[in-house]
C-alpha cells in the first residue's frame, strides 16, 4: 500500500498497463473523489455524476494500453471524464440545458448581481456565476482542490483558474454586497 | 481520499466512496488480466532478437574457425598427439602387465632430448 503511495500516477498507470491491480486501485483511489467533483460540475446530480465516473474509468482502463506514460496522467484521465460527462449532459437536453460547463475563456455575463442577493444564499449567488467560474469555485472552495488541481481537472491553467477565481469573488462581493466578508 | 468537506455537494459516508471505488474495481479486473496476460515472456524477448542471435552465432563459428592453429603449429601437434591412438594407454588399460615407467616417461620426452642423447 504505502509503496503505491509513493509512486506518481504516471508510474501507477504504466505498472497498471502491465496488468498490475495494485496499482490501478491506487489510481482509482486519488482520482475517485476529484473526477465525480468533475463529473458533478456537469451534471449536477450526484447518481448522475457517479454514472459519468464509472464509465470515465470504464473506458480510461481499456484505453490504457494507448496511454502515453510520459505524459501527464490527470490531463489524460480528466479528458476521458471530461468528455463522457459532456456526452451524457448532451443525451439528456433537460440537464444540459441547465449545466453547460464551458470551457471558453469568453464566457457569457452571469445575470445581474441583485437577483442572486433578492434569493437570498450564497448558493444561489454561485448559480448566477458563469459556468466556467461556478466550477472553479466550487472545485477550490467548496469541495477543497487547489487551483492546480482545479486547472488538470477543468482542462486549463491554474493561471486560468485563478483567474476564473478572482473575477468570481469580485462579483460574489457585489453580490452579496450587504454581507461583504463573508467570502473574504 | 479527501477530508470530509461540509460544503461540498459529493456524498461524505466513507461507505459510499469505498462502494463506488469497489464497483469501479470489479469493471476494470477483466481489462488488468488482459494487460498482464499480455506481458511478455523471456522468449518473446529471444524471439525478438532472433536475426541478430543467428547472425552473432554464425559470427563466433567463423571466428572460432579462424582462430583454430595451423598444421604446423606446436599446438596443433599436441592436439594431434591427444587425438592419436595411444599405444601405451591401450596397454595401460587391456594389456596382460601394466606398461613400465620408462615406457611411461618415453611418451612424453621431448624429441629434442633423444637427438641430444645421440
Amino acid at each position: 500500500m504505502s509503496n503505491e503511495q509513493n509512486r506518481t500516477d504516471e508510474e501507477l498507470a504504466r505498472a497498471a498497463k502491465g496488468g498490475d491491480a495494485d496499482a490501478y486501485d491506487a489510481l482509482v483511489r486519488r482520482y475517485l473523489r476529484p473526477a465525480m467533483a468533475l463529473a458533478w460540475q456537469y451534471t449536477r446530480r450526484v447518481e448522475d455524476a457517479e454514472d459519468v465516473v464509472q464509465e470515465g474509468f470504464h473506458r480510461a482502463v481499456r484505453a490504457l494500453s494507448d496511454y502515453d506514460d510520459r505524459r501527464p496522467f490527470s490531463a489524460w484521465f480528466y479528458t476521458i471524464v471530461r468528455n463522457v460527462a459532456r456526452t451524457a449532459i448532451s443525451k439528456d437536453g433537460r440537464r444540459a440545458a441547465l449545466a453547460p460547463l464551458t470551457l471558453l475563456e469568453d464566457e457569457p455575463p452571469a445575470p445581474s448581481p441583485p437577483d442572486a442577493i433578492a434569493a437570498g444564499d450564497v448558493a444561489r449567488a454561485i448559480e448566477d456565476l458563469a459556468p466556467m467560474q461556478q466550477a472553479c469555485v466550487r472545485l477550490c472552495h467548496l469541495e477543497g482542490f487547489t487551483s492546480i488541481e482545479a486547472g488538470a481537472m477543468l482542462g486549463v491553467s491554474e493561471g486560468t483558474v485563478r483567474t476564473h477565481l478572482h473575477r468570481a469573488r469580485k462579483q460574489l462581493r457585489t453580490a452579496m454586497d450587504p454581507r461583504q466578508g463573508m467570502l473574504q | 481520499m479527501m477530508a470530509e468537506n461540509p460544503n461540498s455537494n459529493l456524498p461524505q459516508d466513507p461507505e459510499y466512496w469505498a462502494g463506488l471505488a469497489s464497483r469501479i474495481r470489479e469493471d476494470a479486473a477483466g481489462p488488468l488480466v488482459a494487460y498482464a496476460a499480455a506481458q511478455e515472456g523471456w522468449y518473446d524477448v529471444l524471439s525478438e532478437r532472433a536475426a541478430w542471435l543467428v547472425a552473432a552465432s554464425a559470427a563466433a563459428m567463423v571466428i572460432l574457425w579462424l582462430a583454430l592453429p595451423s598444421n604446423d603449429s606446436v599446438a596443433f601437434r599436441w592436439m594431434e598427439r591427444s587425438l592419436a591412438p595411444d599405444g601405451v594407454a591401450g596397454s595401460l588399460v587391456g594389456g596382460p602387465t601394466p606398461p613400465s615407467v620408462e615406457v611411461l616417461m618415453a611418451q612424453f620426452r621431448p624429441a629434442s632430448l633423444d637427438e641430444a642423447r645421440r
